[in-house]
């Protein structure tokens, strides 16, 4: 539910880089989900279609890269991925892992544009 | 010839929670600045939050300056049951939004004096799920899960257990009525958050609520400690 809270704070990203960058325009976005960033993906593209209107990303594509949970194992050396339900190592149930990827929530790039078209 | 310029990617790599980390950073600096000690409380709706502030404020308030933050959707009847308490309260409505995130507490703060403070309670949304994303610069956050809830929240919740300092499982008087597994939800917590502190109560009777508060009570000093030096 706080997805809106994210797309906002998106949107306020994106509007900075476009600043940054000196775009009038904002046409695509691409945004890392970690599987335990409590961010459901769905419900953030919902919102973010919803509050893009009026902005420098109003006819922005979202791409939402949902990126799995990767956990190390220190007990026996194992390194992959995990279901986020499941706590501990998939190959010795040892706990507790520490967490290698999967708490992503960012903004990774934007892809702007000039809004004119210019003469050569 | 006109020709229409190809969109260029750009690398940005900004953290989608970076505004309210810096409001939460900002906070922090009053709270370690007045040297009070600010908990933040988390649990599902209805697992017993309120009940263990009131018990709570009535055992610490002789010895500490205490004061709350209520924070909920809408109604101020959780601001009304902690006002009972002669404790200053401040009822903050979300409207609609499912968490309190720092820029709230951030205004909230107006309505106190710090300085005059030992520790400030702020309690959160009910809510498993947001609350954790959303730093308010508080100490420590503090869950409360209830025995009629599930022993697997857990596994379904990870963020706000990983969160968490300390967890109490709340209305223990309750557990001869539930299906719940009080070792396999603690080993689950555990496992998520190896130095996370249980503590096994009933905000109802009473019972085990002495540890939580001499745990809150060394929190308090450590805080305090801080300033001093």
């Amino acid at each position: 539910m706080h997805e809106a809270s994210i797309a906002e704070a998106l949107l306020e990203q994106i509007a900075e880089a476009a600043l940054r960058h000196g775009a009038r325009r904002v046409v695509g976005a691409r945004v890392a989900v970690g599987a335990l960033s409590a961010v459901e993906p769905q419900a953030l593209a919902f919102a973010f279609e919803v509050m893009r209107a009026g902005t420098v990303a109003a006819a922005c594509e979202l791409v939402i890269e949902e990126r799995p949970l990767v956990v190390s194992c220190a007990a026996c050396g194992h390194s992959g991925p995990q279901d986020p339900r499941e706590p501990g190592c998939p190959r010795c149930q040892a706990v507790p892992v520490s967490v290698v990827s999967g708490r992503e929530l960012c903004l990774v790039s934007v892809d702007v544009e000039d809004d004119d078209a210019r003469a050569t | 010839m006109l020709e229409l310029h190809d969109a260029e990617e750009i690398p940005v790599g900004a953290d989608l929670l970076a505004t309210n980390a810096k409001a939460a950073l900002h906070n922090r600096e009053h709270f370690l600045g007045h040297g009070v000690y600010v908990l933040n409380l988390m649990s599902g709706p209805g697992a017993g939050k309120t009940t263990l502030l009131e018990r709570t404020l009535d055992a610490l308030a002789p010895r500490y300056r205490l004061a709350v933050i209520e924070g909920d959707v809408q109604t101020r009847h959780d601001a009304d049951r902690i006002a009972r308490h002669g404790v200053p309260v401040h009822q903050i409505n979300t409207g609609g939004a499912c968490h309190l995130d720092a820029r709230l507490v951030h205004q909230a703060l107006d309505h106190f004096e710090l300085g005059a403070l030992d520790a400030l309670i702020i309690e959160n949304v009910g809510n498993l799920v947001c609350p954790a994303e959303f730093d308010l610069g508080e100490h420590d956050k503090v869950m409360v899960l209830s025995v009629t809830e599930g022993h697997d929240k857990p596994q379904k919740y990870p963020v706000m257990f990983h969160a968490a300092r300390a967890l109490l499982l709340n209305k223990m008087d309750l557990l001869p009525h539930v299906d719940f597994d009080v070792a396999y939800a603690e080993r689950a917590a555990r496992a998520l958050n190896l130095d996370l502190e249980i503590f096994r109560v009933s905000a109802r009777s009473g019972e085990g609520l002495d540890a939580w508060y001499r745990w809150l009570e060394a929190r308090i000093g450590k805080a305090q400690r801080h300033l001093d030096h």
